[in-house]
């Protein structure tokens, strides 16, 4: 009966804020599940900036749905939106939801995930996944390099229908590849980013293949798992410590931040999420203020390779640790 | 007046007034008319089919005014354009739901078909990044896919993927229908296959660079009107008169209601299945390439969590989860509230700054909230309340199994009571006196009835109801189907309660619960459908509710089996109580269930028709144990249709018609023929209706050396135009197996089976169908009638092609189909209140059964399996069903007469079969009809041939 | 030669999951010699466990004739509840243990309630409280992953008399426990019988709604435990965890017998033949080094064969109309 609509109407209405009315500005922020410490941390540097400079976010979640996050970007279009950030499922989609903005005249942003091409103008903060990943491979392998044998390789693999674990695992191969002569056929252990199944297909693959040298992450959020299915082989140990297996990944979260640090993880890849966070908001809010309808600016974010060499200059370049910094402050 | 607003009065006063009984209709004033029009109006609206499409027009005006820009050409066009391609996933859906199915495959359709639709299309790739697929060099090479440059390479390219995702459906269609494995299982892993193949293909990258006239599908418009809604609204036209109009349509619910009763009349329920899939995996493929269109690529992950919305935007729509439910409409509606719904929650988080995570919170919520209205306005349905055209459901027959549908429906079901057709009383008739107890002083009423009465919707159907038991008693209770037997037993098994009047148990009140409290009071009810578990042993079915354990806690299994054996052995079974159920015969089973309520200690046993599917000897066996309770000084009520068997064993009998009690005597001053006057309230002179033709010499229907291993062995026979052929034998003798062998449900070992001459051939119902054979098997429930459907759907289901033309897809004659089907009804004299729109459980087991031989009528066959037509229907319509017998002879069908009733067969038949184990033992002509030798025969006795 | 291969038929057909079990085991060991080693097993087992909990649960609800989808919604919000009253709320491990059940029981409840009470389909309900749950744990959580404190990991990764891992004997003991309760108790038993008709089965005086409520409820708990015990392993829970964990509950419960329709199953050998199965594919693939995109093509073309031989295998068994001849 018309009861539902009723309800459905009061409940969020009798939660309602007032939107913010200092800036008047509104901003469509859609993203895709935060899944990871990385997404999450994202998502929390954007909207508490822009809240923090009056601005209304609307956050909407399209759970890995490229045809909902359309959606949803049209209706913000219709609400009239000042502004929209999107983080797309991949480059393809991306790049329709940018030519959706441009139709309608209203400043779009792409924060990490690429679009397709550069047909399109929009404020574009981009990682390149597969770049940075080969930079925290290639330590590894320096690392490996000092064995003095073949070694071999194990790479945890994210879901195959993720582009970031596509590119991360590019990334690693093409260091691999590179440096066939030193490697082992490497082992690829499938995870569908998933905590469980990461933790038993690591541990059967390392049963399958207990002389595995070196193990990188396609996401830092793994390390748990990794360590779960070492220390009761006796290998989760530090480097320099005998039997330590070299370990690296990518995303630069708090947790591996603190085993950096402590010397279980050789390498991580680090996009600088403040950086890219910050370029996207300025980059948008110049164009919304300077009524530009379809700016252009192109910024990318070249990460690097925290290592236990550059630890000691880098630490705070790396957002997991400036966070846990932030943190114990 | 509380009784008289609100829902409650509605329901009274519909009732009341849709009855054609002459009980008082309370005045109305004109206040009270007003007050009723609010509850009036939105109970027929609730019921409409367009409820949902009504709500979410209210909410989308509520949305409206809080914000008008949800009505802008902007927002419009988003919700349509999010809209048509879920339309197309949810009418599939719909399909397969129809079937009883569900397709959990939909999705990963969506991601095969667009990538294979990217990789024939694209016109061009990158090679670093395509280089690793498997079919990198094969179909797609730097230049694109194969398809890319050719003229007319776009159009060829989307109907491959249409016959991709078609394909798909059709697996899992094969995998459902032909290797009978569960639909969820089987499209939970074809999900998980293509899913998988999606990204195997592609290794996980998406393709560009798609044809224009792809993507003009999403986006492009013809004048103003978008491409994908003029497709999506003619498939749903297609798909609207596939179901209402077609023969297909007609049989795609036929199969949801009742694939067994389907299979029988003919369908090709395994055809019919696959193209439900099929279907719903070619509009899955629709659906992905406008989802492709909108994101101008093909993806190997497209739609991976559309499932919720499909699933979501069905259920909203009120398709059923349990298949013969489902329209166009439902779908609109559903899509149309979902989609809604979506959207609404996108703009709520711009008005309210909704955090993302409440959404899926109150996604859920919503589902539930439409799942529960749905249950609520099932319930309103079964009330009988909403709109005057429907007809009220009346509560199911007493024979009839409480409907498999959904929860809510067996809920409803339940507050009816489960209880048998309304018959209203006739006006003629003096209300009963109370009759003369003939009663025993000696031994006191162990139960007594005192003005016992029970009313639905203000129709009585018991009436003051004064009765009384003894102990060491055996009280024969017989009536018409509808006469209220049932009812009164109901009561006292306290599956029902009554409205007035009072029990006594002992002398103590007694009013029960529920069917507990009624065995805790040493009440045991013995169902006509017997309330034992298959799947469970003997031990177990005895003590499922009160094993005897050990520390309260475990079962004692030693225990529990040793007095098992000692109740088995008491009732003369000889049996293993670990043996699971499922491997009893019948009889054995009626046992077991005599067993447990002695186990329970009860001292009043009702045993309900218990002899239906019991042989001579087993029912004999009953007989002994029965008599064996009375000694022990328990009382008994024994209820049957046969009135031999009644006179034989009650020391008294009650007699029933219209809710009053007519009669009761002791046996002695009782005859059968009394009886029956007393229950039909005329006299029936004659029980076997006379034949006015003679069978011809053309032989219709000739079986020889007919076999199937453990059923029946050299089975050669000739059945002549316009003749009835009684075949006989004991349960277990394989009367049943040998009219499905003929028939073609059964595979055969060796044998032929011709009619008229031409060999039947491969075996297949529908074959059977076809060249002129008709089955009504001894189960009509399950296998002869669509239960919740109407009595013209039944009538018309095993002669659909007939009034189609063309073949299945065809278009059905319903004009033509309607008047053969009101003819039909009107030559049997089928009673039912709205023959298009009662369910056809509701009806009377007799008029059941004349539907089901009705719906073979249509078809016109020329050959006649008749297995029990008669089981469990009263004297009156017994009658009736032997006339249309004789009419069926009499227009020079051959009809093939299974009964276990001598008595029938002698008086109906022109020759008689007996089979003994599976084999002929006899065959005598009319002349030499004498029933002991037809049962010396059945027994095996080799005094014949 | 036909008749032996006639009687042997029938004989493979009755058990198939256990030959195919061992020649998949046979098969993987061929291809990797440590395939075939204890301590492979332990590991088999011990992976298997949390899920095996999970579908433990699962069957007492399909045993319903019911369905539960909820369960992997179900492990994260009650996970997330227990790391937090365990991190924030400072609660000992007992207690934090005892919240995290009482969220499972709860959530099962909810579904009870909705299930027996309002009479809405299982299918409808449990869909609607995978949506909602997982929402509200996202709420409580704000998506940030949930650590817990060493004392969990130690649970996880402690060996019972220094040789078996704990998942695997709470999960041996749960098995055993719910073995027991099918075939031993009266509910028990009354579960088959609501299965398999539910209509008979009131009338047969059993109480039906608290009989359907108690595996629902059940099923919930066990979730709640089976999703503790994944956590204890590694120590955190993300936004993503228990995702899509009922379809393969439901996988390992049909793979063990258990069916859809109600009434037929068990858990003993069943559900943990199925749930040890399915570990043992996935985990042969993993150490063939098959390639990735084509495991996910051979896990269920291997389960859509088992589930096949089933099929065929009841379908033989059928209507035992010789049997009810000759008895």
């Amino acid at each position: 009966m018309a009861a539902l609509g009723a309800i459905l109407l009061l409940a969020p209405a009798s939660c309602a804020r007032r939107p913010a009315e200092e800036t008047g500005l509104a901003v469509l922020f859609s993203f895709q599940d935060l899944e990871t410490e990385f997404w999450v941390a994202a998502h929390r540097v954007i909207t508490t900036a822009l809240k923090e400079k009056g601005i209304q976010v609307i956050e909407q979640n399209a759970h890995q749905d490229a045809n909902r996050q359309l959606e949803q970007v049209r209706a913000a279009i219709s609400q009239d939106v000042d502004g929209i950030i999107i983080i797309p499922q991949d480059g393809e989609s991306a790049l329709t939801i940018i030519g959706e903005a441009n139709e309608a005249g209203i400043p779009i942003a792409v924060f990490n995930r690429p679009p397709a091409d550069r047909s399109r103008p929009a404020v574009v903060v981009v990682a390149d996944n597969a770049r940075i990943a080969e930079q925290a491979v290639e330590h590894l392998a320096d690392e490996a390099a000092r064995l003095g044998r073949k070694a071999r390789p194990l790479i945890l693999v994210g879901d195959l229908g993720d582009p970031n674990s596509i590119d991360r695992r590019k990334g690693f191969y093409r260091v691999v590849d590179r440096r066939r002569d030193m490697f082992h056929d490497p082992v690829e252990v499938p995870t569908k980013w998933d905590a469980n199944t990461a933790l038993s297909n690591l541990e059967a693959a390392l049963q399958a293949d207990p002389d595995v040298d070196l193990i990188f992450t396609s996401s830092d959020f793994m390390y748990p798992q990794i360590r779960a299915v070492l220390e009761p082989l006796g290998r989760w140990k530090k480097k320099g410590e005998p039997g330590h297996v070299i370990l690296g990944g990518l995303d630069g979260d708090l947790g591996a931040c603190r085993l950096m640090k402590e010397g279980y993880v050789d390498a991580t890849g680090v996009q600088d999420l403040f950086f890219e966070a910050e370029s996207v908001l300025s980059g948008l809010l110049e164009a919304i203020e300077k009524g530009e309808k379809t700016p252009e600016r192109w910024t990318e974010d070249p990460g690097f390779a925290l290592t236990q060499a550059n630890i000691a200059q880098r630490e705070l370049d790396m957002w997991g640790c400036r966070l846990a910094s932030q943190a114990g402050r | 007046m509380r009784e008289t607003s609100g829902w409650r009065g509605l329901l009274r006063r519909r009732a009341s007034a849709s009855s054609e009984t002459q009980v008082t209709i309370v005045s109305r004033s004109p206040a009270q008319k007003k007050t009723f029009r609010p509850a009036r109006w939105i109970g027929r609206w609730m019921l409409s089919d367009f409820f949902i499409l009504g709500l979410a027009a209210v909410y989308f005006l509520v949305l409206c005014g809080i914000d008008p820009r949800m009505a802008g050409g902007r927002n419009i066009a988003n919700l349509a354009s999010s809209a048509w391609p879920l339309l197309a996933l949810v009418l599939g859906q719909m399909f397969v739901l129809i079937t009883g199915g569900i397709d959990l495959s939909q999705t990963s359709i969506m991601a095969l078909t667009s990538v294979l639709g990217g990789i024939l299309m694209t016109s061009s790739v990158q090679p670093e990044i395509f280089a690793e697929t498997p079919l990198w060099g094969v179909l797609l090479t730097e230049e694109g896919g194969i398809l890319a440059g050719l003229p007319g390479g776009a159009p060829i390219g989307l109907l491959a993927m249409v016959a991709a995702g078609a394909a798909v459906g059709l697996l899992n269609g094969l995998a459902v229908a032909k290797l009978r494995m569960p639909p969820f299982l089987v499209t939970l892993l074809s999900m998980m296959f293509f899913s998988g193949l999606a990204l195997y293909l592609t290794q996980s990258e998406n393709i560009r660079r798609l044809p224009d006239a792809w993507i003009a599908l999403g986006k492009g418009q013809v004048g103003s009107v978008p491409l994908a809604l003029l497709l999506v609204a003619g498939l749903a036209l297609a798909a609207h008169v596939l179901l209402q109009h077609t023969v297909l349509g007609r049989w795609l619910y036929a199969v949801g209601k009742n694939p067994r009763a389907a299979r029988i009349s003919g369908i090709p329920v395994d055809r019919v299945v696959i193209a439900a899939y099929a279907f719903s995996g070619l509009m899955a493929a629709i659906a992905s390439i406008l989802y492709s269109a909108r994101l101008e690529g093909g993806r190997p992950t497209l739609g991976e969590d559309k499932l919720l919305d499909i699933i979501g935007a069905a259920v909203i729509g009120g398709i059923s989860l349990f298949g013969g439910k489902g329209r166009v409409s439902s779908a609109v509606c559903g899509v149309a509230f979902f989609v809604l719904l979506a959207n609404s929650l996108d703009m709520m988080s711009h008005w309210y700054k909704l955090p993302y995570f409440t959404v899926n919170v109150v996604k859920g919520s919503v589902i539930l909230l439409a799942a529960l209205l749905d249950v609520g306005r099932t319930w309103l349905r079964m009330r009988g309340g909403g709109s005057p055209r429907r007809e009220k459901r009346l509560p199911a027959d007493a024979e009839t199994r409480p409907s498999t549908g959904p929860d809510g429906l067996r809920r409803a079901a339940r507050v009816m009571a489960g209880e048998s057709s309304l018959r209203p009383p006739r006006r003629d008739d003096p209300p009963a006196a109370a009759p003369s107890m003939a009663r025993d002083p000696s031994s006191p009423a162990v139960l007594e009835f005192r003005g016992t009465g029970k009313s639905y919707f203000g129709v009585p159907v018991l009436r003051g109801i004064d009765l009384s038991l003894a102990r060491g008693e055996i009280l024969g209770l017989v009536g018409e189907n509808g006469a209220g037997k049932t009812t009164l037993m109901n009561i006292l098994g306290g599956v029902a309660r009554p409205d007035e009047g009072t029990m006594r148990l002992d002398g103590e009140i007694y009013s029960p619960r529920g069917p507990h409290d009624a065995r805790r009071a040493g009440v045991a009810f013995i169902h006509q459908e017997l309330n034992l578990f298959g799947n469970l042993s003997i031990a177990d079915n005895l003590f499922i509710d009160g094993f005897p354990r050990r520390a309260g806690l475990l079962i004692d299994r030693r225990a529990a089996r040793r007095r098992a054996a000692a109740l088995l052995g008491e009732l003369g079974l000889d049996l293993d109580p670990d043996m699971r159920l499922d491997r009893l015969a019948p009889g054995e089973q009626q046992l077991v269930e005599v067993a447990r309520a002695l186990g329970q200690g009860a001292g009043l046993i009702i045993f309900d028709e218990p002899t239906t599917s019991l042989t001579s000897r087993e029912t004999a066996k009953l007989f002994d144990v029965i008599r064996k309770l009375r000694d022990e000084r328990k009382a008994v009520i024994y209820i049957s249709h046969v009135l031999d068997d009644v006179l034989r064993l009650a020391d008294r009998v009650a007699v029933l018609r219209d809710g009053a009690l007519v009669d009761v005597a002791p046996r002695e001053q009782l005859t059968a023929g009394r009886l029956i006057s007393c229950m039909v309230g005329r006299e029936i002179s004659d029980l076997h209706p006379r034949r006015s033709t003679r069978p011809s010499p053309d032989v219709v229907l000739e079986v020889s050396d007919l076999g199937r291993e453990g059923a029946v062995e050299d089975i050669g026979f000739a059945l002549r135009r316009g003749e009835v052929l009684g075949l006989f034998g004991l349960m277990g003798s394989g009367r049943t197996e040998l009219a499905r062998l003929i028939f073609g449900l059964d595979a055969r070992d060796s044998g032929s089976v011709r009619v008229r001459g031409e060999p039947l051939g491969r075996l297949d119902p529908r074959r059977a169908v076809r060249k002129g054979l008709a089955l009504v098997t001894e189960n009509r429930r399950d296998e002869g009638l669509l239960p919740d459907a109407s009595a013209s759907d039944n009538l018309a289901l095993a002669a659909l092609e007939r009034f189609a033309r063309r073949g299945p897809g065809g278009f059905v004659n319903r004009s033509a189909l309607a008047r053969a089907v009101e003819g039909t009804a009107r030559a049997l004299q089928i009673r039912s209140r709205d023959l298009r729109r009662q369910p056809v459980q509701t009806l009377s087991g007799g008029n059941q059964q004349k539907v089901v031989i009705g719906k073979w009528l249509l078809a016109s066959p020329s050959v006649f399996l008749l297995d029990e037509p008669t089981r469990g229907i009263d004297v009156g319509a017994r009658y009736e069903v032997y006339s249309i017998i004789n009419r069926l002879a009499e227009k020079g069908a051959g009809v093939l007469f299974i009964s276990s009733e001598i008595e029938e067969l002698i008086g109906m038949c022109d020759r008689i079969l007996v089979l003994h184990e599976g084999r002929m033992r006899a065959e005598l002509p009319r002349d030499a009809f004498d029933p002991e030798r037809i049962l010396a025969a059945a027994f095996g006795w080799k005094e014949e041939r | 030669m036909r008749t032996a291969l006639r009687k042997l038929f029938p004989l493979v057909m009755r058990h198939s999951s256990w030959i195919l079990l061992a020649v998949i085991i046979a098969a993987f060991s061929l291809h990797s010699s440590r395939f075939f080693e204890w301590e492979s097993a332990l590991n088999i087992a011990k992976q298997a466990s949390y899920l095996g909990i999970v579908a433990t649960g699962m069957t007492l609800v399909l045993l319903t004739a019911g369905i539960d989808l909820s369960v992997g919604s179900n492990m994260y919000l009650s996970a997330v509840v227990g790391g937090w009253l365990l991190s924030e709320a400072g609660a000992p491990l007992p207690a934090a243990l005892a919240g995290c059940l009482g969220v499972g029981l709860l959530f099962g409840l909810f579904n009870a309630v909705a299930v027996t009470r309002l009479g809405i389909l299982p299918f409808v309900v449990t869909l609607a409280t995978l949506v909602a749950g997982r929402g509200l744990g996202l709420w409580i959580t704000q998506s940030q992953p949930v650590s817990f404190p060493d004392a969990v990991l130690e649970i996880g990764s402690a060996r019972l008399f220094g040789a078996l891992p704990l998942p695997i004997a709470i999960f041996a003991l749960v098995a055993m426990a719910a073995h027991v309760f099918l075939t031993r108790t009266q509910t028990g038993r009354q579960l088959y019988a609501v299965g398999r008709d539910l209509e008979a089965a009131r009338r047969a005086g059993i109480p039906t709604r608290r009989i359907r409520a108690l595996a629902y409820v059940a099923c919930g708990g066990l979730a709640a435990l089976g999703g503790f015990i994944a956590v204890a392993q590694y120590g955190n829970v993300n936004a993503g965890f228990g995702k899509n964990c009922e379809l393969s509950a439901i996988t390992a419960a049909v793979l063990g017998g258990t069916s859809l329709f109600g009434g037929t199953g068990s858990v003993l050998p069943g559900t943990v033949l199925g749930v040890i199965l399915i570990q043992a594919v996935t985990t042969g693939l993993v150490s063939a080094r098959i390639d990735l995109y084509l495991q996910d093509l051979i896990l269920p073309a291997i389960i859509f064969a088992i589930v096949l031989l089933d099929s065929i295998r009841a379908r033989l068994r059928g209507p035992s109309r010789t049997l009810r001849r000759r008895a």
